[in-house]
């Protein structure tokens, strides 16, 4: 009694100390004699994992076993872990790297991996041809469904059309196939066009399970309809030609879930559906994003499947992690797993993953939730398939014309901006994929397009060399090279292809003749109800006034995207992050 | 003159101060720890004993005292595998399997012998929710058993059973044997099964009749490598959207049962034909292995077997050789109304030789 009173002394002090921005586990010092381990966790694990990993430490640091509640017996370690968050994806990667290929630039070397969703042990085991992971050792650590997240008037307008409540892929795909798209759902004032976005599957693990369960639907619509996904279905045409037909309907990627969580907040105007981790989804509801939604979100769970996401804690089996670690580290999984820190990671919108806990807050309606959750679950296909799903992404993906606009006025001489301007455009090139097609305009009194539009290949050289030719002179026109970029990106007639408009300046419009501010919102604004509406995305860089800050938000909002900061520490991120919109 | 009585007294007082110093010498000593080797799955019963048995203090015919450290880092089925690391310089002192056919098939060059045969028992049991063993026993008229079992799985979906078309696939959770002693057990049990003997023998393999009544089994089975965990952990926190209905060992259920809230209640029964795990304690034997070794794995095993040991081995949901549960031990009495039963006596125990479990093992790949 007296050790459970004591820890839960530590358990309060310790949650204190993650308040107070304490993380990781890794800013205290680590007791004598501890055992020293490491773990890299998925980003949404970043919301609790740091504080109960300082429980943990805190415990060990006051002399008493953080599961037991008991002081430590003669002979027993103390245990330390520290960890960070990454993306699942990269993280996988990083960690078969280590193992096959150790001098990659992405190398990771942790203790305890713990993904969103198994897919990647699995795919690890298979990459790396050995158990890096030993599978039916993976305990869950916190449940997360995958949601289909839908604006509640949208998921209304579907139940009422087709008369019925169960709602999946099926009837999605009854609006994306729908020639008045949402007018023929019972929304009028509703756009035609349905917009649709995911992550990337190479990173994600939300990305991963949609494109999955993407290819499950576009199987069942081919009259192919298997229990576990088999590489015959992946490769057959039929189904690819569908998976390509639900792509179409991206507004654009994302590499990450935390982003995409901000983008579909904005409403629907923004996105009508989105697929998201249940978790996320709640995060919306609570106000938790910058925007505040218009209205509640949705979790439609497809009446076809889904997947569980259940952030298995799975140890490296490694030349890294010794005996000693290998047990610290199941000590600390079988600590996550206890109620008292399930239900403090319910919190944070995950369900446990031990019975006897029960089901409260946030799982309410009121966020858009059902304590039921999904009654279907997608079964996750052996690794070799979901490598395949993986490897056909560059066919099925929607592809991208994307102009690069530069401000290349006399003020982006100043600091500097130009030069580092120059080196963040490079690297966002670096970063493209090969199969958009890409331009480069820029701007100063005049507008003047450097490198017609065209395929990556046929101009990445070029773009390379007129990028790093780049002088600043005269004033800045913008609005005219706006519209001017704009009216040459409508006239394009592929209408497979996302459309977008990276902007980069550092000033006020200054010499425009042509046209006004007025004009750039509403030609951006005439291409919205098009399948593929012209996306804008301005990066204000440098020290930006007040007025170009409100000129770069309405461009911003006339297509619906969020204007970016950039300074030359942070430019070559934002654009990085902005490349994989595409 | 000293009387000789008194050269006596002296002398018995020199001798027994000896041995009183001898003793208190040897009780301040330091005691020696051996490493006992289990599977990971069984850790927190063997901690539990391990701790009972260091407090309470044994000491060996020497007079030193002994204690063992638990090191679950291997696993039973990486043991028998040969890949476990073990050599004649890097070893544990004994292993506390948690099946013996992993201890008499291990590989050569692991020179172990058992101290006991069995230290408690887990048999195999099935367990699955209420609506869908309803469906599956036909409401009670077939024995939730492999034959059932197989029949539901040959329909591939409950639709075709008259259940909703929600319930989606049959899945059958079983551990997964590429990783669990446990996993070939339940294997062992499905063959046994099949062919009506608990002798299993290896050209049941190949035989064509036998593959054809396994292939539905085979496609409905989900492993723990695909649920991460054991089945019973799954079932109790995600419910039959993940398996109707698993076979896996006494003790994971009984785990569960203490804080699982059902809104569809579980059903537990046990296979005909049993394949239970047995905890034989073994003690590695080799030239440098000291008689003290010995003693201290045999006052281990005496231990486990005592009314203290047997008491923290029901309180982990094994089976004690000594005696039944009773009512008065809470896990089985809380599975007393799931279908736990309090005698339950073994009957028919499926058996083979390597060949065999060597088969086993791989009939999931």
């Amino acid at each position: 009694m007296r050790g459970r009173w004591m820890l839960s002394v530590l358990v309060a002090l310790a949650v204190l100390a993650g308040c107070t921005g304490s993380s990781g586990g890794g800013s205290a010092a680590v007791p004598a004699n501890a055992i020293e381990i490491s773990i890299i966790y998925a980003p949404e694990s970043a919301d609790y994992l740091p504080t109960i990993m300082n429980q943990f430490n805190e415990s060990y640091r006051q002399g008493i076993n953080p599961v037991t509640g008991q002081r430590l017996a003669a002979g027993e370690r103390p245990i330390f872990i520290t960890g960070r968050d990454g993306s699942s994806g990269t993280i996988m990667q990083g960690i078969v790297n280590a193992v096959l290929t150790p001098n990659s630039e992405n190398v990771a070397r942790p203790t305890i991996f713990q993904p969103s969703v198994r897919h990647w042990l699995a795919l690890a085991n298979y990459q790396a041809r050995r158990e890096l992971f030993d599978l039916g050792d993976s305990p869950a650590t916190a449940n997360a469904p995958v949601v289909m997240a839908i604006w509640e008037s949208r998921l209304r307008a579907i139940r009422q059309t087709v008369g019925y409540d169960d709602i999946g892929w099926e009837e999605l795909l009854m609006v994306i196939n729908s020639a008045n798209g949402w007018q023929d759902f019972g929304l009028p004032n509703a756009r035609r066009t349905v917009f649709y976005g995911h992550t990337d599957p190479f990173v994600s693990s939300t990305g991963l399970s949609t494109l999955i369960a993407e290819f499950y639907a576009a199987a069942r619509a081919a009259g192919i309809d298997e229990r576990t996904l088999s590489l015959a279905t992946v490769n057959n045409e039929e189904v690819r030609e569908g998976v390509r037909a639900i792509e179409q309907l991206i507004r654009h990627y994302s590499t990450r879930t935390t982003e995409f969580k901000n983008y579909i907040a904005q409403g629907p105007e923004y996105l009508d559906f989105v697929a998201l981790e249940e978790n996320d989804l709640i995060a919306i509801n609570r106000g938790l994003t910058a925007y505040q939604p218009p209205e509640r979100l949705v979790a439609l769970y497809p009446k076809e499947g889904t997947f569980f996401h259940d952030h298995p804690m799975a140890v490296v089996n490694a030349n890294w992690v010794t005996d000693e670690q290998r047990a610290a580290a199941r000590v600390f999984i079988e600590y996550v797993r206890l109620p008292a820190q399930q239900e403090y990671i319910m919190q944070f919108g995950f369900r446990p993953v031990i019975p006897g806990v029960p089901l409260g807050f946030p799982f309410e309606e009121q966020y858009g939730v059902t304590k039921e959750g999904p009654s279907v679950l997608l079964d996750a296909p052996p690794p070799d398939v979901i490598a395949a799903v993986q490897n056909t992404w560059e066919f099925v993906k929607k592809q991208a014309d994307i102009m690069l606009l530069i401000d290349v006025s006399g003020s982006m001489a100043q600091d500097n901006k130009l030069e580092q301007a120059k080196i963040a455009a490079l690297a966002f090139l670096d970063r493209m994929e090969s199969n958009n097609r890409i331009g480069l305009a820029v701007f100063s009194d005049n507008v003047r397009i450097e490198v017609p539009l065209d395929n990556f290949e046929t101009n990445i050289a070029q773009m390379r060399q007129r990028i790093q030719q780049l002088g600043p002179e005269g004033g800045t026109s913008l609005y005219d090279a706006v519209v001017d970029i704009v009216t040459l990106l409508s006239e394009s007639t592929d209408s497979d292809r996302i459309r977008a408009i990276v902007l980069l300046s550092d000033g006020e419009d200054t010499t425009s003749r042509r046209f006004r501010l007025a004009d750039v919102e509403a030609v951006i604004r005439a291409t919205r109800n098009e399948l593929n509406p012209i996306i804008v995305v301005p990066v204000g860089y440098g020290r930006l006034s007040d007025d170009l800050i409100r000129v770069l938000q309405r461009i911003a909002a006339a297509s619906n995207t969020t204007w970016q900061s950039g300074d030359p520490n942070n430019i070559g991120r934002i654009l990085e992050l902005i490349s994989s919109f595409f | 003159m000293i009387r000789r009585s008194t050269v006596v007294l002296l002398l018995f007082c020199l001798i027994v101060g000896g041995i009183v110093g001898f003793n208190a010498f040897l009780q301040n000593q330091p005691p020696v720890t051996y490493t006992l080797a289990v599977d990971p799955s069984i850790q927190g019963w063997a901690s539990a004993l391990v701790g009972e048995f260091n407090a309470r203090g044994a000491t060996l015919s020497s007079g030193v005292r002994a204690q063992w450290r638990v090191d679950a880092t291997v696993s039973d089925i990486n043991v028998w595998q040969g890949r476990s690391n073990w050599t004649n310089e890097r070893h544990p002192d004994a292993w506390l399997a948690t099946t013996s056919w992993v201890v008499v098939n291990a590989p050569s060059n692991l020179s172990f012998v058992r101290v006991e045969p069995s230290l408690a028992l887990s048999p195999l049991v099935w367990g699955g929710f209420e609506s869908r063993v309803r469906l599956l026993t036909q409401e009670g008229a077939e024995p939730f058993d492999w034959a059932s079992a197989q029949r539901v799985a040959a329909q591939e979906r409950w639709a075709a059973l008259g259940a909703p078309s929600e319930w989606g696939f049959v899945n059958i959770g079983i551990p997964w044997p590429r990783s669990s002693a446990a996993g070939v057990n339940v294997m062992a049990s499905m063959l046994a099964a099949y062919t009506g003997s608990p002798a299993l023998r290896s050209s049941t393999f190949a035989d064509s009749g036998f593959r054809a009544w396994f292939a539905p089994l085979r496609q409905a089975m989900r492993s723990s490598e695909r649920l991460g965990e054991p089945p019973p952990s799954v079932m109790a926190s995600r419910g039959p959207v993940v398996a109707g209905f698993s076979l896996a060992p006494e003790f994971e259920w009984l785990a569960q049962l203490s804080s699982y809230a059902p809104q569809d209640r579980w059903v537990l029964a046990y296979p005909a034909i049993q394949a239970p795990l047995d905890f034989p304690l073994s003690v590695w034997q080799s030239a440098e292995t000291t008689d003290a070794a010995h003693q201290a794995a045999r006052a281990l095993a005496n231990f486990v077997l005592s009314e203290a040991g047997q008491a923290i081995t029901l309180q982990a949901g094994l089976r004690p050789l000594n005696r039944a549960p009773g009512a008065g031990d809470a896990r089985f009495a809380q599975g007393q109304p799931y279908g736990i039963v309090l005698d339950w006596q073994p009957g028919e125990v499926a058996q083979g030789d390597r060949s065999v479990y060597e088969q086993l093992f791989r009939l999931m790949d």
